[in-house]
């Protein structure tokens, strides 16, 4: 099945230098801020130890501040005796990022921000300085690869009919902040347009593999990858080049127009939030059919039989099966939601 | 006169695992030797229907990301590259002791890599304080991940002992030196325990195919085994004494990883190994739709054309790893060469010899054996089970190897021959074709034979098959023309030259 209501455990990468971040069991919704951390310069290495005269585990002991605090130049890191006093201050403003092994603090400038939102409504089930958990219930819609930062915002058609291509003219600022569904395919103009007009985020059966790569980079894969900058946020459902989308995914597009949704990129899936009774029948979507040619992946429609060991142009002899478009190889269809 | 009682036979079953589901072979083990029986194509995890035990499994393991810390010494380089390669694990990061990053930058990049397990490898006393700040930003970057990534150190014993107290909080354990052999190979047992996890009936494609190079070398001839699977390519190469220098390449492939292949070789070089003009865009939409497609079947000619493509550069990277790691000369001049994963399952054994010369390379002859049914990585993985059970493997399998060791060519690169030299096969002179730099072509011929070319040095024996003897003058290292008018004319020759019709497809 390809849309599921369920629970959901979406989880959050961090970078580094968090300053705030939520408790396990606080509530947060998608598109909140989630955690916020400072973007650090070259830090300076101050002597601690040796300078305190204080063996290196001894530190922690005389230390005045925790690591991960803000300081200002000439703030008392740590500091030993009484009458004759030996102190360890801060050389700059900035954050106390890290006390190595031998007692040296690292005080590195501050030199911008960083803020992680939420992609998903719910309960933080885990929180640390490397990522933050959220568990919460939503529609579920898993892709094979997404490109981008998260994105939020309402959904939207882009498109009439599950096998039409997204057209750069349907986009406009009009569209801002709302994830727009674009039917079989969004090519490289409709990415871009689309992030020019502050669309949040597009989702359709596939995007093409050259235009992905012309917007992300050459090192673009097909596993797809997160990014902290600000681009376009792409999902493909099915594959690359052209995927028209099933009824049985497009149909429920229709119903969940105008509700809040997330994409997570890091794992290909788009989540609307909205009532579980939203759909009132279930759609089983169908198989999913390579090209023999591997060009582009579509749906598995009307009946299918199994032709046995079967010659391929290829000069391959494998099983295969009768579709309406002809014969193919078994192993080149597979159920929708089959890992990949 | 009484019926003496056949010897028991012991049913075993071996899954050779592909990228989605298993080449299951049946082996019956008559009194300690094995015979494999049959294969079926199986989904991963599927019960074997008569067997009694659990199948002993032949995976590709779990993903072993590597991130590696050294110093500035650059003939480190080799060391590092040999000890990743020989592991099978995949580097994701390698930080110097001079890298210009920040200290920051260097945890950032240190917590983006997400390693699995990091190399510290110290070589000299006065690099430890610049490798006790990598190991430092490695705590900064990682020790709050969860799992935490696990520290190998190895090197001079002194500073050795001062990173395993840097690296604190961090689970650190000193291997041996990996500028000697024990300590690569330490390191690539530890890696591989990490890959193969705690399921006992696995054992890794790589372990399988050492213990295939070692069984075919054993036969008195060094031996070369060379796998392009899905997602990863390897090259072993084996000697009759029983050593093995190994280069494990784990994200390069023709299929899951054919995205990785791409990237790494560029899609115009995939692309020139295509006998017919193919636009870039198209070419990637195929290259993409591939690897997140696990076992998908070329049905038609032009994505079998994108995977032997890819074999190719799959294969000339791992051997420029190899290269990176000093090691790329042995792996491309052994006598015997057997070909094994998907490059080796093409429906036609040309194809695979195409990949095999063009992709090696190997400026010497060699006798080529192709894989087609996983057959020798099965038995490499029987092999590989006895002998870390303590046993010696060779009566149990080494009639089943050579049963399924059959030479479908015998390859012979020749060199600036003179005007008047003659080309003599099985001590026949071969006259249709002129012996003219450039020329590549067969002459039909089948099992043991001995290739002469007068008025050269170079006088071969090997045996042949199918595709009979390959005499091969397009000179070392082999280019193709960059324009489409002169590449595809060039490309439908060689294919042409091993019997292969090129479809006009697109």
């Amino acid at each position: 099945m390809a849309w599921r209501y369920g629970r959901w455990v979406v989880e959050h990468a961090l970078p580094l230098g968090a300053s705030s971040r939520p408790s396990v069991g606080s509530t947060v919704r998608a598109g909140e801020a989630l955690a916020s951390g400072a973007l650090l310069g070259s830090p300076l290495r101050v002597d601690g130890a040796r300078r305190l005269g204080v063996e290196a585990e001894d530190v922690d002991r005389v230390s005045r501040v925790r690591v991960g605090t803000n300081v200002t130049r000439g703030t008392v890191l740590a500091r030993t005796g009484r009458r004759f006093a030996r102190a360890v201050t801060a050389p700059i403003d900035g954050r106390l990022v890290h006390r190595s092994h031998e007692g040296d603090y690292y005080v590195a400038p501050i030199t911008g921000t960083w803020t992680v939102r939420a992609a998903m409504d719910g309960t933080v089930v885990r929180s640390d300085d490397a990522s933050v958990s959220v568990e919460g219930s939503a529609w579920g819609l898993g892709g094979i690869a997404a490109y981008g930062p998260d994105a939020f915002g309402e959904l939207a058609l882009g498109v009439d009919a599950p096998t039409d291509e997204l057209a750069p003219s349907r986009i406009d600022v009009r569209m801002h902040d709302k994830i727009l569904i674009g039917g079989a395919r969004i090519a490289a103009e409709a990415i871009t347009r689309a992030h020019a007009c502050a669309v949040a985020g597009l989702v359709a059966g596939a995007a093409p593999a050259g235009g992905l790569r012309v917007v992300y980079g050459e090192e673009v894969t097909a596993s797809g990858g997160a990014t902290v900058e600000d681009r376009p946020t792409v999902l493909c459902l099915q594959g690359f080049g052209n995927g028209p989308l099933p009824v049985e995914v497009y149909l429920p597009f229709v119903s969940f127009s105008g509700h809040r949704a997330a994409i997570h990129v890091a794992s290909a899936r788009l989540f609307v939030f909205a009532p579980a009774t939203s759909l009132e029948e279930s759609f089983d979507a169908p198989a999913l059919v390579l090209s023999g040619d591997f060009g582009s992946v579509r749906p598995l429609e009307g009946e299918a039989s199994f032709t046995g060991v079967t010659r391929f142009a290829s000069d391959a002899f494998r099983e295969g099966l009768m579709t309406q478009d002809g014969v193919v190889p078994v192993a080149n269809v597979l159920p929708y939601d089959a890992p990949r | 006169m009484t019926a003496e009682a056949a010897p028991p036979v012991h049913r075993l079953t071996v899954d050779v695992a592909l990228e989605r589901r298993v080449r299951r072979w049946a082996v019956d083990q008559h009194e300690s030797r094995a015979q494999l029986i049959e294969a079926t194509l199986a989904s991963a995890g599927e019960p074997a229907p008569d067997a009694s035990e659990p199948p002993l499994r032949v995976t590709y393991g779990g993903v072993l990301r590597v991130g590696v810390l050294a110093g500035a010494d650059p003939e480190i380089e080799e060391v590092l590259r040999r000890v990743v390669l020989a592991s099978g694990a995949q580097l994701v990061l390698a930080l110097r002791s001079n890298d210009p990053r920040s200290f920051v930058e260097r945890a950032g990049a240190l917590r983006e890599a997400r390693p699995d397990l990091v190399l510290a490898l110290v070589t000299d006393r006065r690099e430890a304080d610049g490798l006790v700040d990598l190991v430092e930003a490695l705590r900064l970057g990682c020790a709050e991940r969860s799992p935490a990534p696990r520290v190998v150190v190895a090197g001079e014993s002194q500073s050795t002992l001062r990173l395993k107290a840097a690296a604190a909080g961090l689970a650190v354990e000193i291997l041996p030196d990996p500028r000697r052999t024990d300590g690569v190979v330490a390191f690539a047992h530890r890696a591989r325990e990490f890959r193969r996890g705690t399921d006992p009936s696995v054992v890794l494609r790589d372990e399988a195919l050492e213990e295939l190079a070692r069984l075919i070398a054993a036969r008195g001839n060094d031996a070369l085994v060379v796998d392009v699977s899905g997602g990863s390519t390897s090259l072993v190469r084996a000697s009759a004494d029983g050593s093995v220098i190994a280069a494990h390449v784990a994200s390069l492939g023709l299929g899951v990883a054919a995205d990785h292949t791409v990237g790494r070789a560029g899609l115009d070089a995939v692309r020139r190994w295509i006998p017919w003009a193919i636009d870039g865009p198209t070419l990637l939409e195929r290259v993409f739709n591939r690897a997140r497609w696990p076992d998908a079947v070329a049905a038609e000619a032009s994505a079998l054309a994108l995977e032997i493509a890819l074999a190719h550069e799959a294969l000339s990277h791992a051997l420029a790893d190899a290269g990176a790691a000093g090691i790329a000369v042995p792996l491309r001049d052994a006598p015997l060469t057997v070909m094994t994963g998907a490059a080796a399952a093409f429906t036609r054994a040309a194809h695979t010899a195409l990949v095999a010369i063009d992709g090696l390379a190997s400026p010497k002859p060699t006798t080529l054996y192709r894989d087609a049914d996983d057959a020798l990585v099965a038995l490499g993985a029987l092999a590989s089970r006895i002998r870390a059970a303590g046993g010696d493997p060779a009566a149990t399998v080494t009639d089943e190897v050579a049963r399924h060791l059959v030479p479908i060519a015998f390859v012979v690169p020749v060199t600036a021959p003179g005007r008047k030299s003659r080309l003599l096969v099985a001590g026949r002179e071969h006259t249709e074709e002129s012996l003219v730099s450039g020329a590549f072509f067969s002459v039909a011929h089948r099992g043991e034979v001995e290739v002469e070319i007068t008025g050269t040095s170079l006088k071969a024996k090997g045996a042949s098959g199918e595709l009979g003897v390959i005499v091969d003058l397009r000179g070392r290292p082999l280019t193709l023309p960059p324009r489409d008018t002169e590449r595809i004319p060039t490309l439908v020759r060689w294919f042409a030259a091993l019997d292969l019709a090129v479809a006009g497809a697109v």
